[in-house]
């Protein structure tokens, strides 16, 4: 807001001075805009302008769809948390270098996929330095479910932990988030075929691993064909 | 290229993994967004320089890498 404008209540109203060539102030009551209703295009400019309302925005807007993709990609909700504060903080620093207002939801999208993707190479890195298995990266504590449903997600995701994290992304945009393969593909920057090639990979690997792992076919087949 | 056939265990297991995701309460929205503001309010201009903690953890790579390689031939 520039100066000269007094904001009453968060968005319902708008108090502006106006100041004419007579010299005289008129006090005139506008009806502010809401913020729901505000298209990406105009968040971004808001962001750019360093707007209050446009931070709080941007965040109810994508914060719910970047926290669930994150906790889907790594597995933890605390982990995810942490990694929807680092997303939106790289979104509001370099959001001035967005060419294209209206591109803003890919913005926060791509950044949120380089995220998720960095987090989980550093984890891999990091299980390698310690000499840990992939089993010990996965947390499971705040799952609240029952035993056996948190053991089955247990064991998935350390199968999930042995892919290279570009193929894991993939796959889990791709079957665990329901994109298609045109979304994968434009939110990652890689080709279709890529996509299609990781997907390949990723389900081979993971359809051997699960074929060799008794006791977690029985689980699956115990939980989900009882049902 | 199409995309190759799923066995049904696999299936089965990434639909659960789809379910077991809840979304974000009202409170945790709001929680992450004071942390946030917090953080872009404590902010401090970084400094153009390598930091001491990637030459640190480029050097235990080297040291766990030719650990490693010592071991395989023993």
């Amino acid at each position: 807001m520039g100066a000269g404008h007094c904001t009453i209540s968060a968005f319902s109203m708008v108090t502006t001075l106006r100041t004419r060539k007579t010299g005289r102030a008129s006090l005139s009551l506008v009806v502010g805009r809401d913020p729901q209703a505000t298209s990406n295009a105009d968040l971004a400019r808001g962001l750019i302008a360093g707007e209050e309302w446009a931070i709080s925005e941007t965040w109810h807007r994508f914060a719910p769809r970047v926290l669930t993709m994150a906790e889907r990609a790594v597995g933890s909700r605390c982990e995810a948390e942490d990694l929807a504060q680092e997303v939106f903080y790289q979104v509001f620093r370099n959001v001035a270098s967005l060419r294209e207002p209206e591109s803003l939801r890919s913005f926060v999208y791509s950044i949120a996929l380089r995220v998720v993707r960095l987090q989980l190479r550093r984890r891999r890195l990091r299980a390698w330095l310690l000499f840990q298995g992939p089993e010990s990266l996965v947390d499971s504590r705040h799952w609240s479910l029952d035993l056996e449903s948190r053991e089955l997600l247990r064991k998935f995701y350390a199968l999930l932990e042995r892919l290279p994290p570009r193929d894991r992304l993939v796959f889990v945009l791709r079957r665990i988030d329901a994109m298609t393969v045109e979304e994968v593909a434009a939110a990652m920057d890689l080709s279709a075929s890529t996509v299609k090639r990781s997907m390949l990979y990723a389900t081979n690997r993971l359809s051997r691993w699960i074929e060799a792992d008794r006791t977690l076919k029985e689980l699956v087949r115990g939980r989900f064909t009882a049902a | 290229m199409n995309e190759p056939p799923e066995p049904p265990e696999l299936r089965a297991l990434a639909g659960f993994a789809s379910t077991a995701a809840k979304p974000a309460s009202e409170m945790q929205l709001a929680r992450g967004l004071n942390s946030l503001r917090l953080r872009l309010s404590r902010e401090r201009p970084t400094r153009k320089r390598v930091p001491r903690w990637s030459i640190i953890v480029l050097g235990l790579v080297i040291f766990v890498a030719l650990g490693r390689a010592a071991l395989s031939f023993r």
